[in-house]
């Protein structure tokens, strides 16, 4: 059986997805924030 | 002896069937190769270590003795901050993440990372970040004084070094958050078929978790920073009282980052450490699955505890009980660990090859950074503690120590299966017992001056203060020299390749994945999914 890389593409593709939008959502979060406070 | 030697040529060699790329650019600059691009974070990070050391030697050097001897003040501090900033983005978190890149495919069974092309890029972002970082030691006005926390409104009163130290800071927080991605998407998903997540290596869970902590800190940083730019150059007042601002908050969230920064540098090394003593005590890990929850509740505290850094800056009552009691609490899931890898070696038949020695030496040293850390946790204490140089012991302790000496343990661990070559081991040995013996003299006579009451980032001090400054000093030279012979070891091995050949198992002990294929592992590894073997894993068959 072979591995090949590219079956996991969907799943790899949801994973860096989801997780570039927490980094986002933190970002602008924590600016916002901030913004609030100043 | 556990290392086998074997001189025959292995029937796998490295290059067998690798189609590896031959010209230098293809190899280095485009490649999309897990090791490659771990090889390249590991050289990265010694340079940077190399570096960081010279600013710490100069540092040393001014405080040899009382007076302004060598440098400028402002030369002095912006030493300080550098040193700090090049030590800790540029040597120790590089060189997890490089040895994330090499062993994490090869430990899960994955053919590679899941986002090649990206890694290719959080890598090559880095030197150019560190180019911009270190070019402000050449600008009119000199590099970044402040301290590498950035506290406002020191950090954003120097010159134009600020604009660039911010972009090389948001630079090096691209790389970061691209690595932790590329980490995260590649254990979810790229783990061999039976490779569960409770049969995964301690190494590739610490990672994990390490890996979500950069997710969710890292914008942080960037989103304070970001503030600290519009601040000095777009009229903003997030942390400027004049404006209505708030320099405290700028704290706050720092050290919402920065608390489980110093997380991000040391659960790899804890995973690194439960890798290598089961190996060299030739036992399972003992409580596997108590050190991955130990990890994940170590990360989840790293959270509620930021602001014992800043207990001195004024807080509520109830705040300061907090943050010190949510403090003490990580004894708790930390003490487990230190447990376990003692109940590991219990009753083990040992050897001590040097990856052992610096992991032992990890645990010990460790654990004394960390109850200087349970003393600066307490309150009214803190408040005795807070900027004198305990606070510098402390963390030097657990960093250097701890980051880097399992950094060390772990080169020297996997460093024949990197090159196919034993590295020679009475070199090894030699700085193995150079180092621990010079760290300490280098940082443990600072618990004193701290007690006594002397500041950190200060070039001049009271006359008191004279011995052990210069007992310190004495160690820091010694402690620098002595990476020497790690850097002409690294040389020997992998360059002059003077090492005998190295067996697959490399270790009489060692289990798991990476070590069924061959020394040196080759350039593709699994693209046929290995089969996994209870038995066989790091840490004994957990099933039952």
């Amino acid at each position: 059986m072979s591995f090949d890389p590219n079956t996991r593409r969907p799943q790899v593709m949801r994973t860096t997805l989801i997780l570039t939008g927490i980094v986002l959502l933190v970002y602008v979060g924590f600016f916002i924030r901030a913004w609030m406070n100043s | 002896m556990a290392a086998h030697a074997q001189h025959g040529d292995h029937a796998h060699d490295d290059h067998d069937h690798d189609h590896k790329p031959t010209g230098f650019l293809d190899r280095w600059v485009y490649t999309t190769n897990h090791k490659d691009i771990g090889t390249l974070y590991l050289v990265f990070s010694l340079i940077m270590f190399l570096i960081g050391g010279a600013m710490a030697l100069v540092i040393r050097a001014e405080l040899f003795q009382p007076g302004l001897q060598l440098v400028h003040p402002e030369f002095f501090n912006s030493m300080t901050t550098m040193h700090a900033l090049v030590m800790i983005f540029g040597a120790v978190m590089p060189a997890f993440v490089g040895l994330a890149n090499w062993m994490v495919p090869m430990m899960i069974g994955a053919p590679d990372m899941a986002l090649p092309r990206m890694n290719n890029w959080s890598f090559w972002i880095m030197p150019f970040a560190f180019a911009l970082l270190l070019s402000t030691l050449f600008m009119d006005g000199g590099g970044p004084a402040g301290g590498w926390t950035l506290y406002p409104p020191l950090s954003i009163q120097g010159g134009n070094n600020v604009a660039f130290v911010i972009f090389a800071v948001h630079m090096m927080g691209i790389s970061s958050i691209m690595g932790a991605i590329n980490i995260i998407a590649t254990i979810l998903n790229m783990r061999a078929p039976g490779m569960d997540l409770l049969k995964m290596p301690v190494f590739v869970w610490t990672w994990l978790i390490t890996a979500f902590l950069l997710i969710a800190v890292m914008p942080v940083l960037a989103g304070a920073v970001t503030m600290l730019l519009t601040d000095k150059y777009f009229g903003t007042s997030f942390f400027n009282a004049a404006g209505g601002g708030d320099p405290v908050m700028f704290q706050h969230i720092f050290w919402f980052f920065g608390h489980p920064e110093v997380y991000i540098m040391i659960l790899p090394a804890f995973g690194i450490v439960s890798e290598i003593i089961p190996t060299f005590s030739r036992k399972p890990l003992f409580g596997y699955q108590a050190m991955v929850y130990a990890t994940a509740s170590i990360a989840f505290l790293s959270f509620i505890v930021w602001a014992h850094h800043m207990f001195t800056v004024g807080m509520p009552l109830g705040g300061q009980l907090f943050f010190m009691y949510a403090t003490m609490l990580i004894a708790v899931p930390t003490g487990v660990k230190v447990f376990n890898w003692v109940s590991t070696m219990w009753k083990g038949s040992l050897s001590f090859e040097t990856p052992m020695l610096f992991a032992i030496a990890f645990v010990i040293l460790f654990t004394i950074g960390g109850f200087s850390g349970l003393m600066l946790a307490i309150v009214p204490a803190d408040f005795q503690y807070h900027d004198t140089y305990f606070v510098v012991a402390h963390f030097h302790y657990v960093l250097v120590t701890g980051a880097i000496f399992s950094i060390m343990a772990a080169v020297y661990y996997w460093l024949p299966k990197w090159t196919g070559r034993m590295y020679n081991e009475t070199l090894g040995k030699w700085h193995f017992w150079l180092s621990t013996i010079t760290v300490n003299i280098l940082f443990f006579p600072q618990h004193f001056l701290g007690l006594a009451g002397m500041p950190r980032r200060i070039p001049d001090y009271h006359v008191a203060f004279t011995d052990f400054n210069m007992i310190s000093s004495v160690g820091g030279f010694a402690f620098g020299l002595s990476q020497l012979l790690f850097v002409w070891l690294l040389i020997d091995c992998c360059w002059l390749k003077r090492g005998q050949k190295a067996t697959d198992e490399v270790w009489e002990g060692a289990r798991g994945l990476e070590w069924t294929l061959p020394s040196p592992a080759p350039y593709h590894s699994f693209s046929t999914p290995p089969k996994i073997d209870d038995s066989k894993l790091a840490h004994g068959d957990v099933t039952h």
